[in-house]
């Protein structure tokens, strides 16, 4: 597979993977991309062109994922996309998931279906909880780090010496588990009497944001967390 | 009267490979042991069929006294794995040997006569069916029991529940707890009405 570069069209880069708007969307891209290259929407806009391919090109190409260019990048550049990408799964997927799936139960027949929704309410207040503390504790506890070291900033602030990204982060295994159970579970053993656009429908969405789930949480697990701890490291060597 | 393969040699690569061919071959379950000393944390073996796969580097005495102290399992076939077909192995106490270099399609017809055949053993075609024992698993699962109450319950070893439960997840492609109660329920394996799937 090709990968996109600074003369790639925007509009060429929509064409072979539409699932790419929201991704573009937390860089504050739009369409009505005339004939504009990637390098002339991010002069326009000032956006930090390596990175923007960085994303677009792992997100787009599962297999390509050149480690040590992305965590080159400042840790502020990545926790700002995370955060725009954790507004989209509040705002956008969840509730549009969980809408689908309320659709889905009043539409079949099955009693099934209300269990497999207790499950999905069960995983999204899990999901949900890990966004937070994310949001509260680990994302400010990564800006304070990056400051530190950037501004050379001595002594070490309490706030960064007595933690560690470890004491935040915890692996995203459990609520990835329970995502791919939802999906596995529907499409092994639903009984047949379900609505098939509902579903249809419901699954769709559940795979689209299986994709960005995974995405995202390999940014964290593979790029942002080795990248915080390699910060810590020298921190604590000096 | 249940089957299990217990493969014990000191080659991670050459369980793991005998690991996947049996799972082609037959719908049984399979230990994975690096030394002979490990399968005294097995205990749960009574009334049930064992066929050993050994490294035929283990000295016969430690094989005979380590199977001596197995719980009255009803039968036990010991079947050599040589490194090569020149190592010499002392063959009169085991009932058949193979090399490594034997080719995957004879593996059926070595270990094939030494299970006992019901009908809970497929000369497998790729079934993904749970076990008996499997859906008991699941079912205490299911439940909210941990691997210690299960294996309490089941009178069975805690590394026997762990081996249930990897199979369980490989088969129905199922990996967390909350999933497997999902599963449960539709299944109609618990009712519903006892168990919140929210927990």
């Amino acid at each position: 597979m090709e990968l996109f570069n600074k003369n790639t069209r925007m509009t060429e880069l929509v064409h072979s993977n539409y699932l790419l708007l929201p991704v573009l969307n937390r860089f504050g891209i739009r369409l009505g991309f005339h004939d504009k290259t990637v390098s002339d929407v991010c002069c326009e806009m000032n956006i930090d062109m390596n990175f923007l391919l960085a994303i677009i090109n792992t997100f787009h190409n599962h297999n390509y994922f050149p480690e040590d260019e992305l965590q080159s990048f400042s840790s502020k550049l990545i926790v700002e996309y995370l955060r725009k990408s954790h507004l989209d799964f509040k705002k956008v997927n969840l509730p549009k998931i969980e809408g689908l799936l309320n659709k889905l139960v009043q539409n079949s027949k099955t009693n099934d279906l209300k269990i497999i929704q207790s499950f999905y309410i069960k995983y999204k207040e899990e999901l949900l909880e890990h966004i937070l503390d994310e949001e509260e504790n680990a994302f400010p506890y990564v800006l304070e780090l990056q400051k530190v070291q950037d501004l050379n900033i001595r002594p070490i602030p309490e706030s960064i010496s007595t933690y560690s990204i470890q004491s935040f982060e915890k692996e995203h295994t459990n609520v990835d588990e329970k995502l791919f159970d939802l999906k596995n579970i529907i499409i092994k053993y639903l009984e047949p009497n379900y609505n098939d656009k509902h579903c249809n429908e419901f699954l769709f969405e559940l795979f689209q944001f299986e994709r960005e789930m995974t995405d995202h949480a390999r940014i964290e697990d593979k790029i942002l967390i080795p990248k915080v701890m390699k910060i810590e490291k020298e921190l604590k060597n000096e | 009267m249940n089957n299990t393969i217990i493969v014990i040699h000191r080659s991670e690569i050459v369980r793991l490979g005998m690991s996947a061919i049996i799972r082609d071959l037959f719908d049984i379950e399979i230990i994975l042991l690096s030394d002979i000393i490990e399968l005294k944390n097995y205990a749960d073996f009574t009334n049930s069929r064992i066929v050993l796969l050994l490294d035929a580097g283990i000295g016969e005495k430690q094989i005979s006294d380590t199977i001596s102290q197995i719980e009255k399992p009803n039968l036990i076939s010991k079947i050599l794995i040589r490194d090569s077909v020149a190592q010499s192995t002392c063959e009169d106490n085991c009932d058949c040997c193979f090399s490594l270099e034997v080719p995957k399609s004879r593996i059926y017809d070595l270990i094939n006569p030494h299970l006992k055949h019901s009908k809970n053993i497929k000369a497998k075609k790729n079934s993904l069916e749970l076990t008996d024992r499997e859906t008991e698993v699941v079912k205490l699962v299911a439940l909210g029991k941990t691997n210690k109450e299960i294996a309490d319950e089941l009178s069975i070893s805690f590394h026997t529940v762990i081996s249930h439960r990897k199979n369980i997840t490989e088969k129905l492609g199922i990996k967390t707890i909350s999933g497997l109660t999902v599963y449960a329920i539709l299944n109609k394996l618990i009712d519903a009405t006892t168990i919140n799937p929210e927990s």
